[in-house]
């Protein structure tokens, strides 16, 4: 009997084509990984005390309490400029780095702790998308709700499971308006105006590049549901979306 | 020009902000890595998809990439990882396709008799089948050491496991595989 070895280095396979990655990757590049680097956090907080009118200095003791004050331990907030690059055209949410698509049921499937937002006139997504640790869903036009240039989409909710420690990243600028209120007794936060927003990537190397949000309402659940509602749409009615979801 | 780079000077000047050395660097490894993606995920779009998103991450993830450590492993990570996720969700997945006999090896070696060629392409086709057959993680396996010829280091960075881990899982596959084939006469 010949050797199984020698016979599996024999083999040749049919390889299909390797495309060019280098000047598609290349095209996609940020513009420069210095500066794309964690912003001492620090710093960030340090802004932050500062757009709340806050007198603390940034140590490490300040850090904690800053977050406890916030309330939302899973996102980071800065007080900056934003930059990042606008959708890219194709299916509804495609290019916001949201994950996989893949079909309502199957999302159920993956990620149980799903929720649909039960809003009048919403009906069900147009586009689901399963990523690492989250599930967005997207809604094209509706009756009420006109398309956002952020992101292409009219509505996009996004949910994630909890977790400890910040894994959103959100740059402000200076004309974007940060409300602080609670929905059905969460903390939250409204965010009006377009700003940086990024995740931490699965491999945990860093924040995915940024891109400019629309408005945005980020609520903490105490069941440990973070949900992110963006579009074009004002704060009452983010917050009666956020409201519809169990 | 002066001579070709070599890799390290490409990394350091692509964690410079240097595109063309970092387009070099992908140049150097974007067969590798779709190959190990298509491995994964059965399907060459999920495949492009996935090493184009690893290279980009990669590049994010530059800086922390240790000096004088082999790039091909720490870019095969990135980018199996990317592939893993996208094969979750994906249901149906291409077979590997064996090339056609004749372009199995390189020539200069006597060429066979009809006989013996024929009895080598059945054999070739009966391997892959049963390795199509084989669960997923013996397919793996084998796929990166034999079809896709990587290092158990390289293995064990496409696979997300502990290279003694390769060792012993290409031992199960290999067994069951001869097994499958009717090989073992034991």
């Amino acid at each position: 009997m010949a050797d199984l070895h020698e016979e599996l280095t024999a083999l040749s396979v049919d390889w299909p084509a390797t495309p060019d990655l280098a000047d598609v990757v290349t095209a996609r590049l940020a513009p420069a990984p210095a500066t794309r680097r964690r912003r001492a956090f620090a710093y960030a907080l340090a802004t932050l005390a500062a757009a709340f009118a806050l007198t603390m200095t940034a140590s490490p003791d300040a850090r904690s309490a800053v977050l406890e004050f916030l309330g939302l331990a899973s996102v980071k907030l800065e007080r900056r400029e934003p930059t990042g690059p606008p959708p890219r055209p194709g299916r509804l949410g495609a290019g916001l780095g949201l994950g996989t698509p893949v079909t309502l049921a199957e999302a159920r499937r993956r990620s149980p702790f799903l929720r649909l937002p039960a809003a009048a006139g919403l009906g069900d997504p147009d586009a689901v998308y399963v990523g690492p640790r989250s599930v967005s869903l997207v809604y094209g036009e509706r009756r009420d709700l006109g398309r956002s240039d952020a992101t292409g989409a009219a509505l996009l909710v996004q949910e994630f499971p909890g977790r400890v420690g910040p894994f959103i990243e959100k740059a402000l600028g200076r004309d974007t308006r940060l409300d602080r209120l609670r929905v059905g007794g969460h903390p939250a936060y409204f965010i009006a105006g377009s700003h940086g927003f990024a995740y931490e990537d699965d491999a945990g190397v860093g924040f995915e590049d940024q891109r400019i949000a629309g408005n945005t309402l980020l609520v903490e659940r105490a069941d440990g549901l973070l949900v992110r509602i963006e579009g074009d749409l004002a704060r009452d009615h983010a917050v009666a979306i956020a409201r519809s979801i169990d | 020009m002066g001579r070709p780079l070599q890799e390290h000077e490409l990394v350091e000047r692509a964690r410079a902000g240097d595109a063309a050395a970092y387009a070099a660097l992908v140049r150097g490894h974007e067969e590798i890595a779709f190959r190990t993606a298509y491995l994964i995920t059965g399907n060459a779009a999920d495949a492009e998809d996935a090493a184009q998103e690893g290279f980009l991450k990669a590049h994010r993830a530059l800086r922390r990439f240790r000096a004088g450590e082999p790039v091909r492993p720490w870019l095969l990570t990135i980018v199996a990882n990317e592939a893993r996720n996208r094969r979750r969700s994906a249901g149906r997945r291409a077979a590997l396709v064996l090339r056609a006999a004749g372009e199995e090896r390189p020539s200069g070696a006597a060429a066979p008799s009809p006989e013996a060629a024929l009895l080598a392409g059945e054999r070739r086709a009966a391997l892959m089948a049963a390795l199509a057959r084989s669960r997923e993680d013996d397919r793996l396996v084998i796929g990166c050491r034999y079809l896709l010829e990587l290092s158990e280091a390289e293995t064990a960075a496409a696979l997300g496991v502990r290279p003694g881990t390769v060792k012993s899982r290409l031992a199960r596959a290999l067994e069951r595989l001869r097994a499958e084939l009717g090989d073992d006469d034991g």
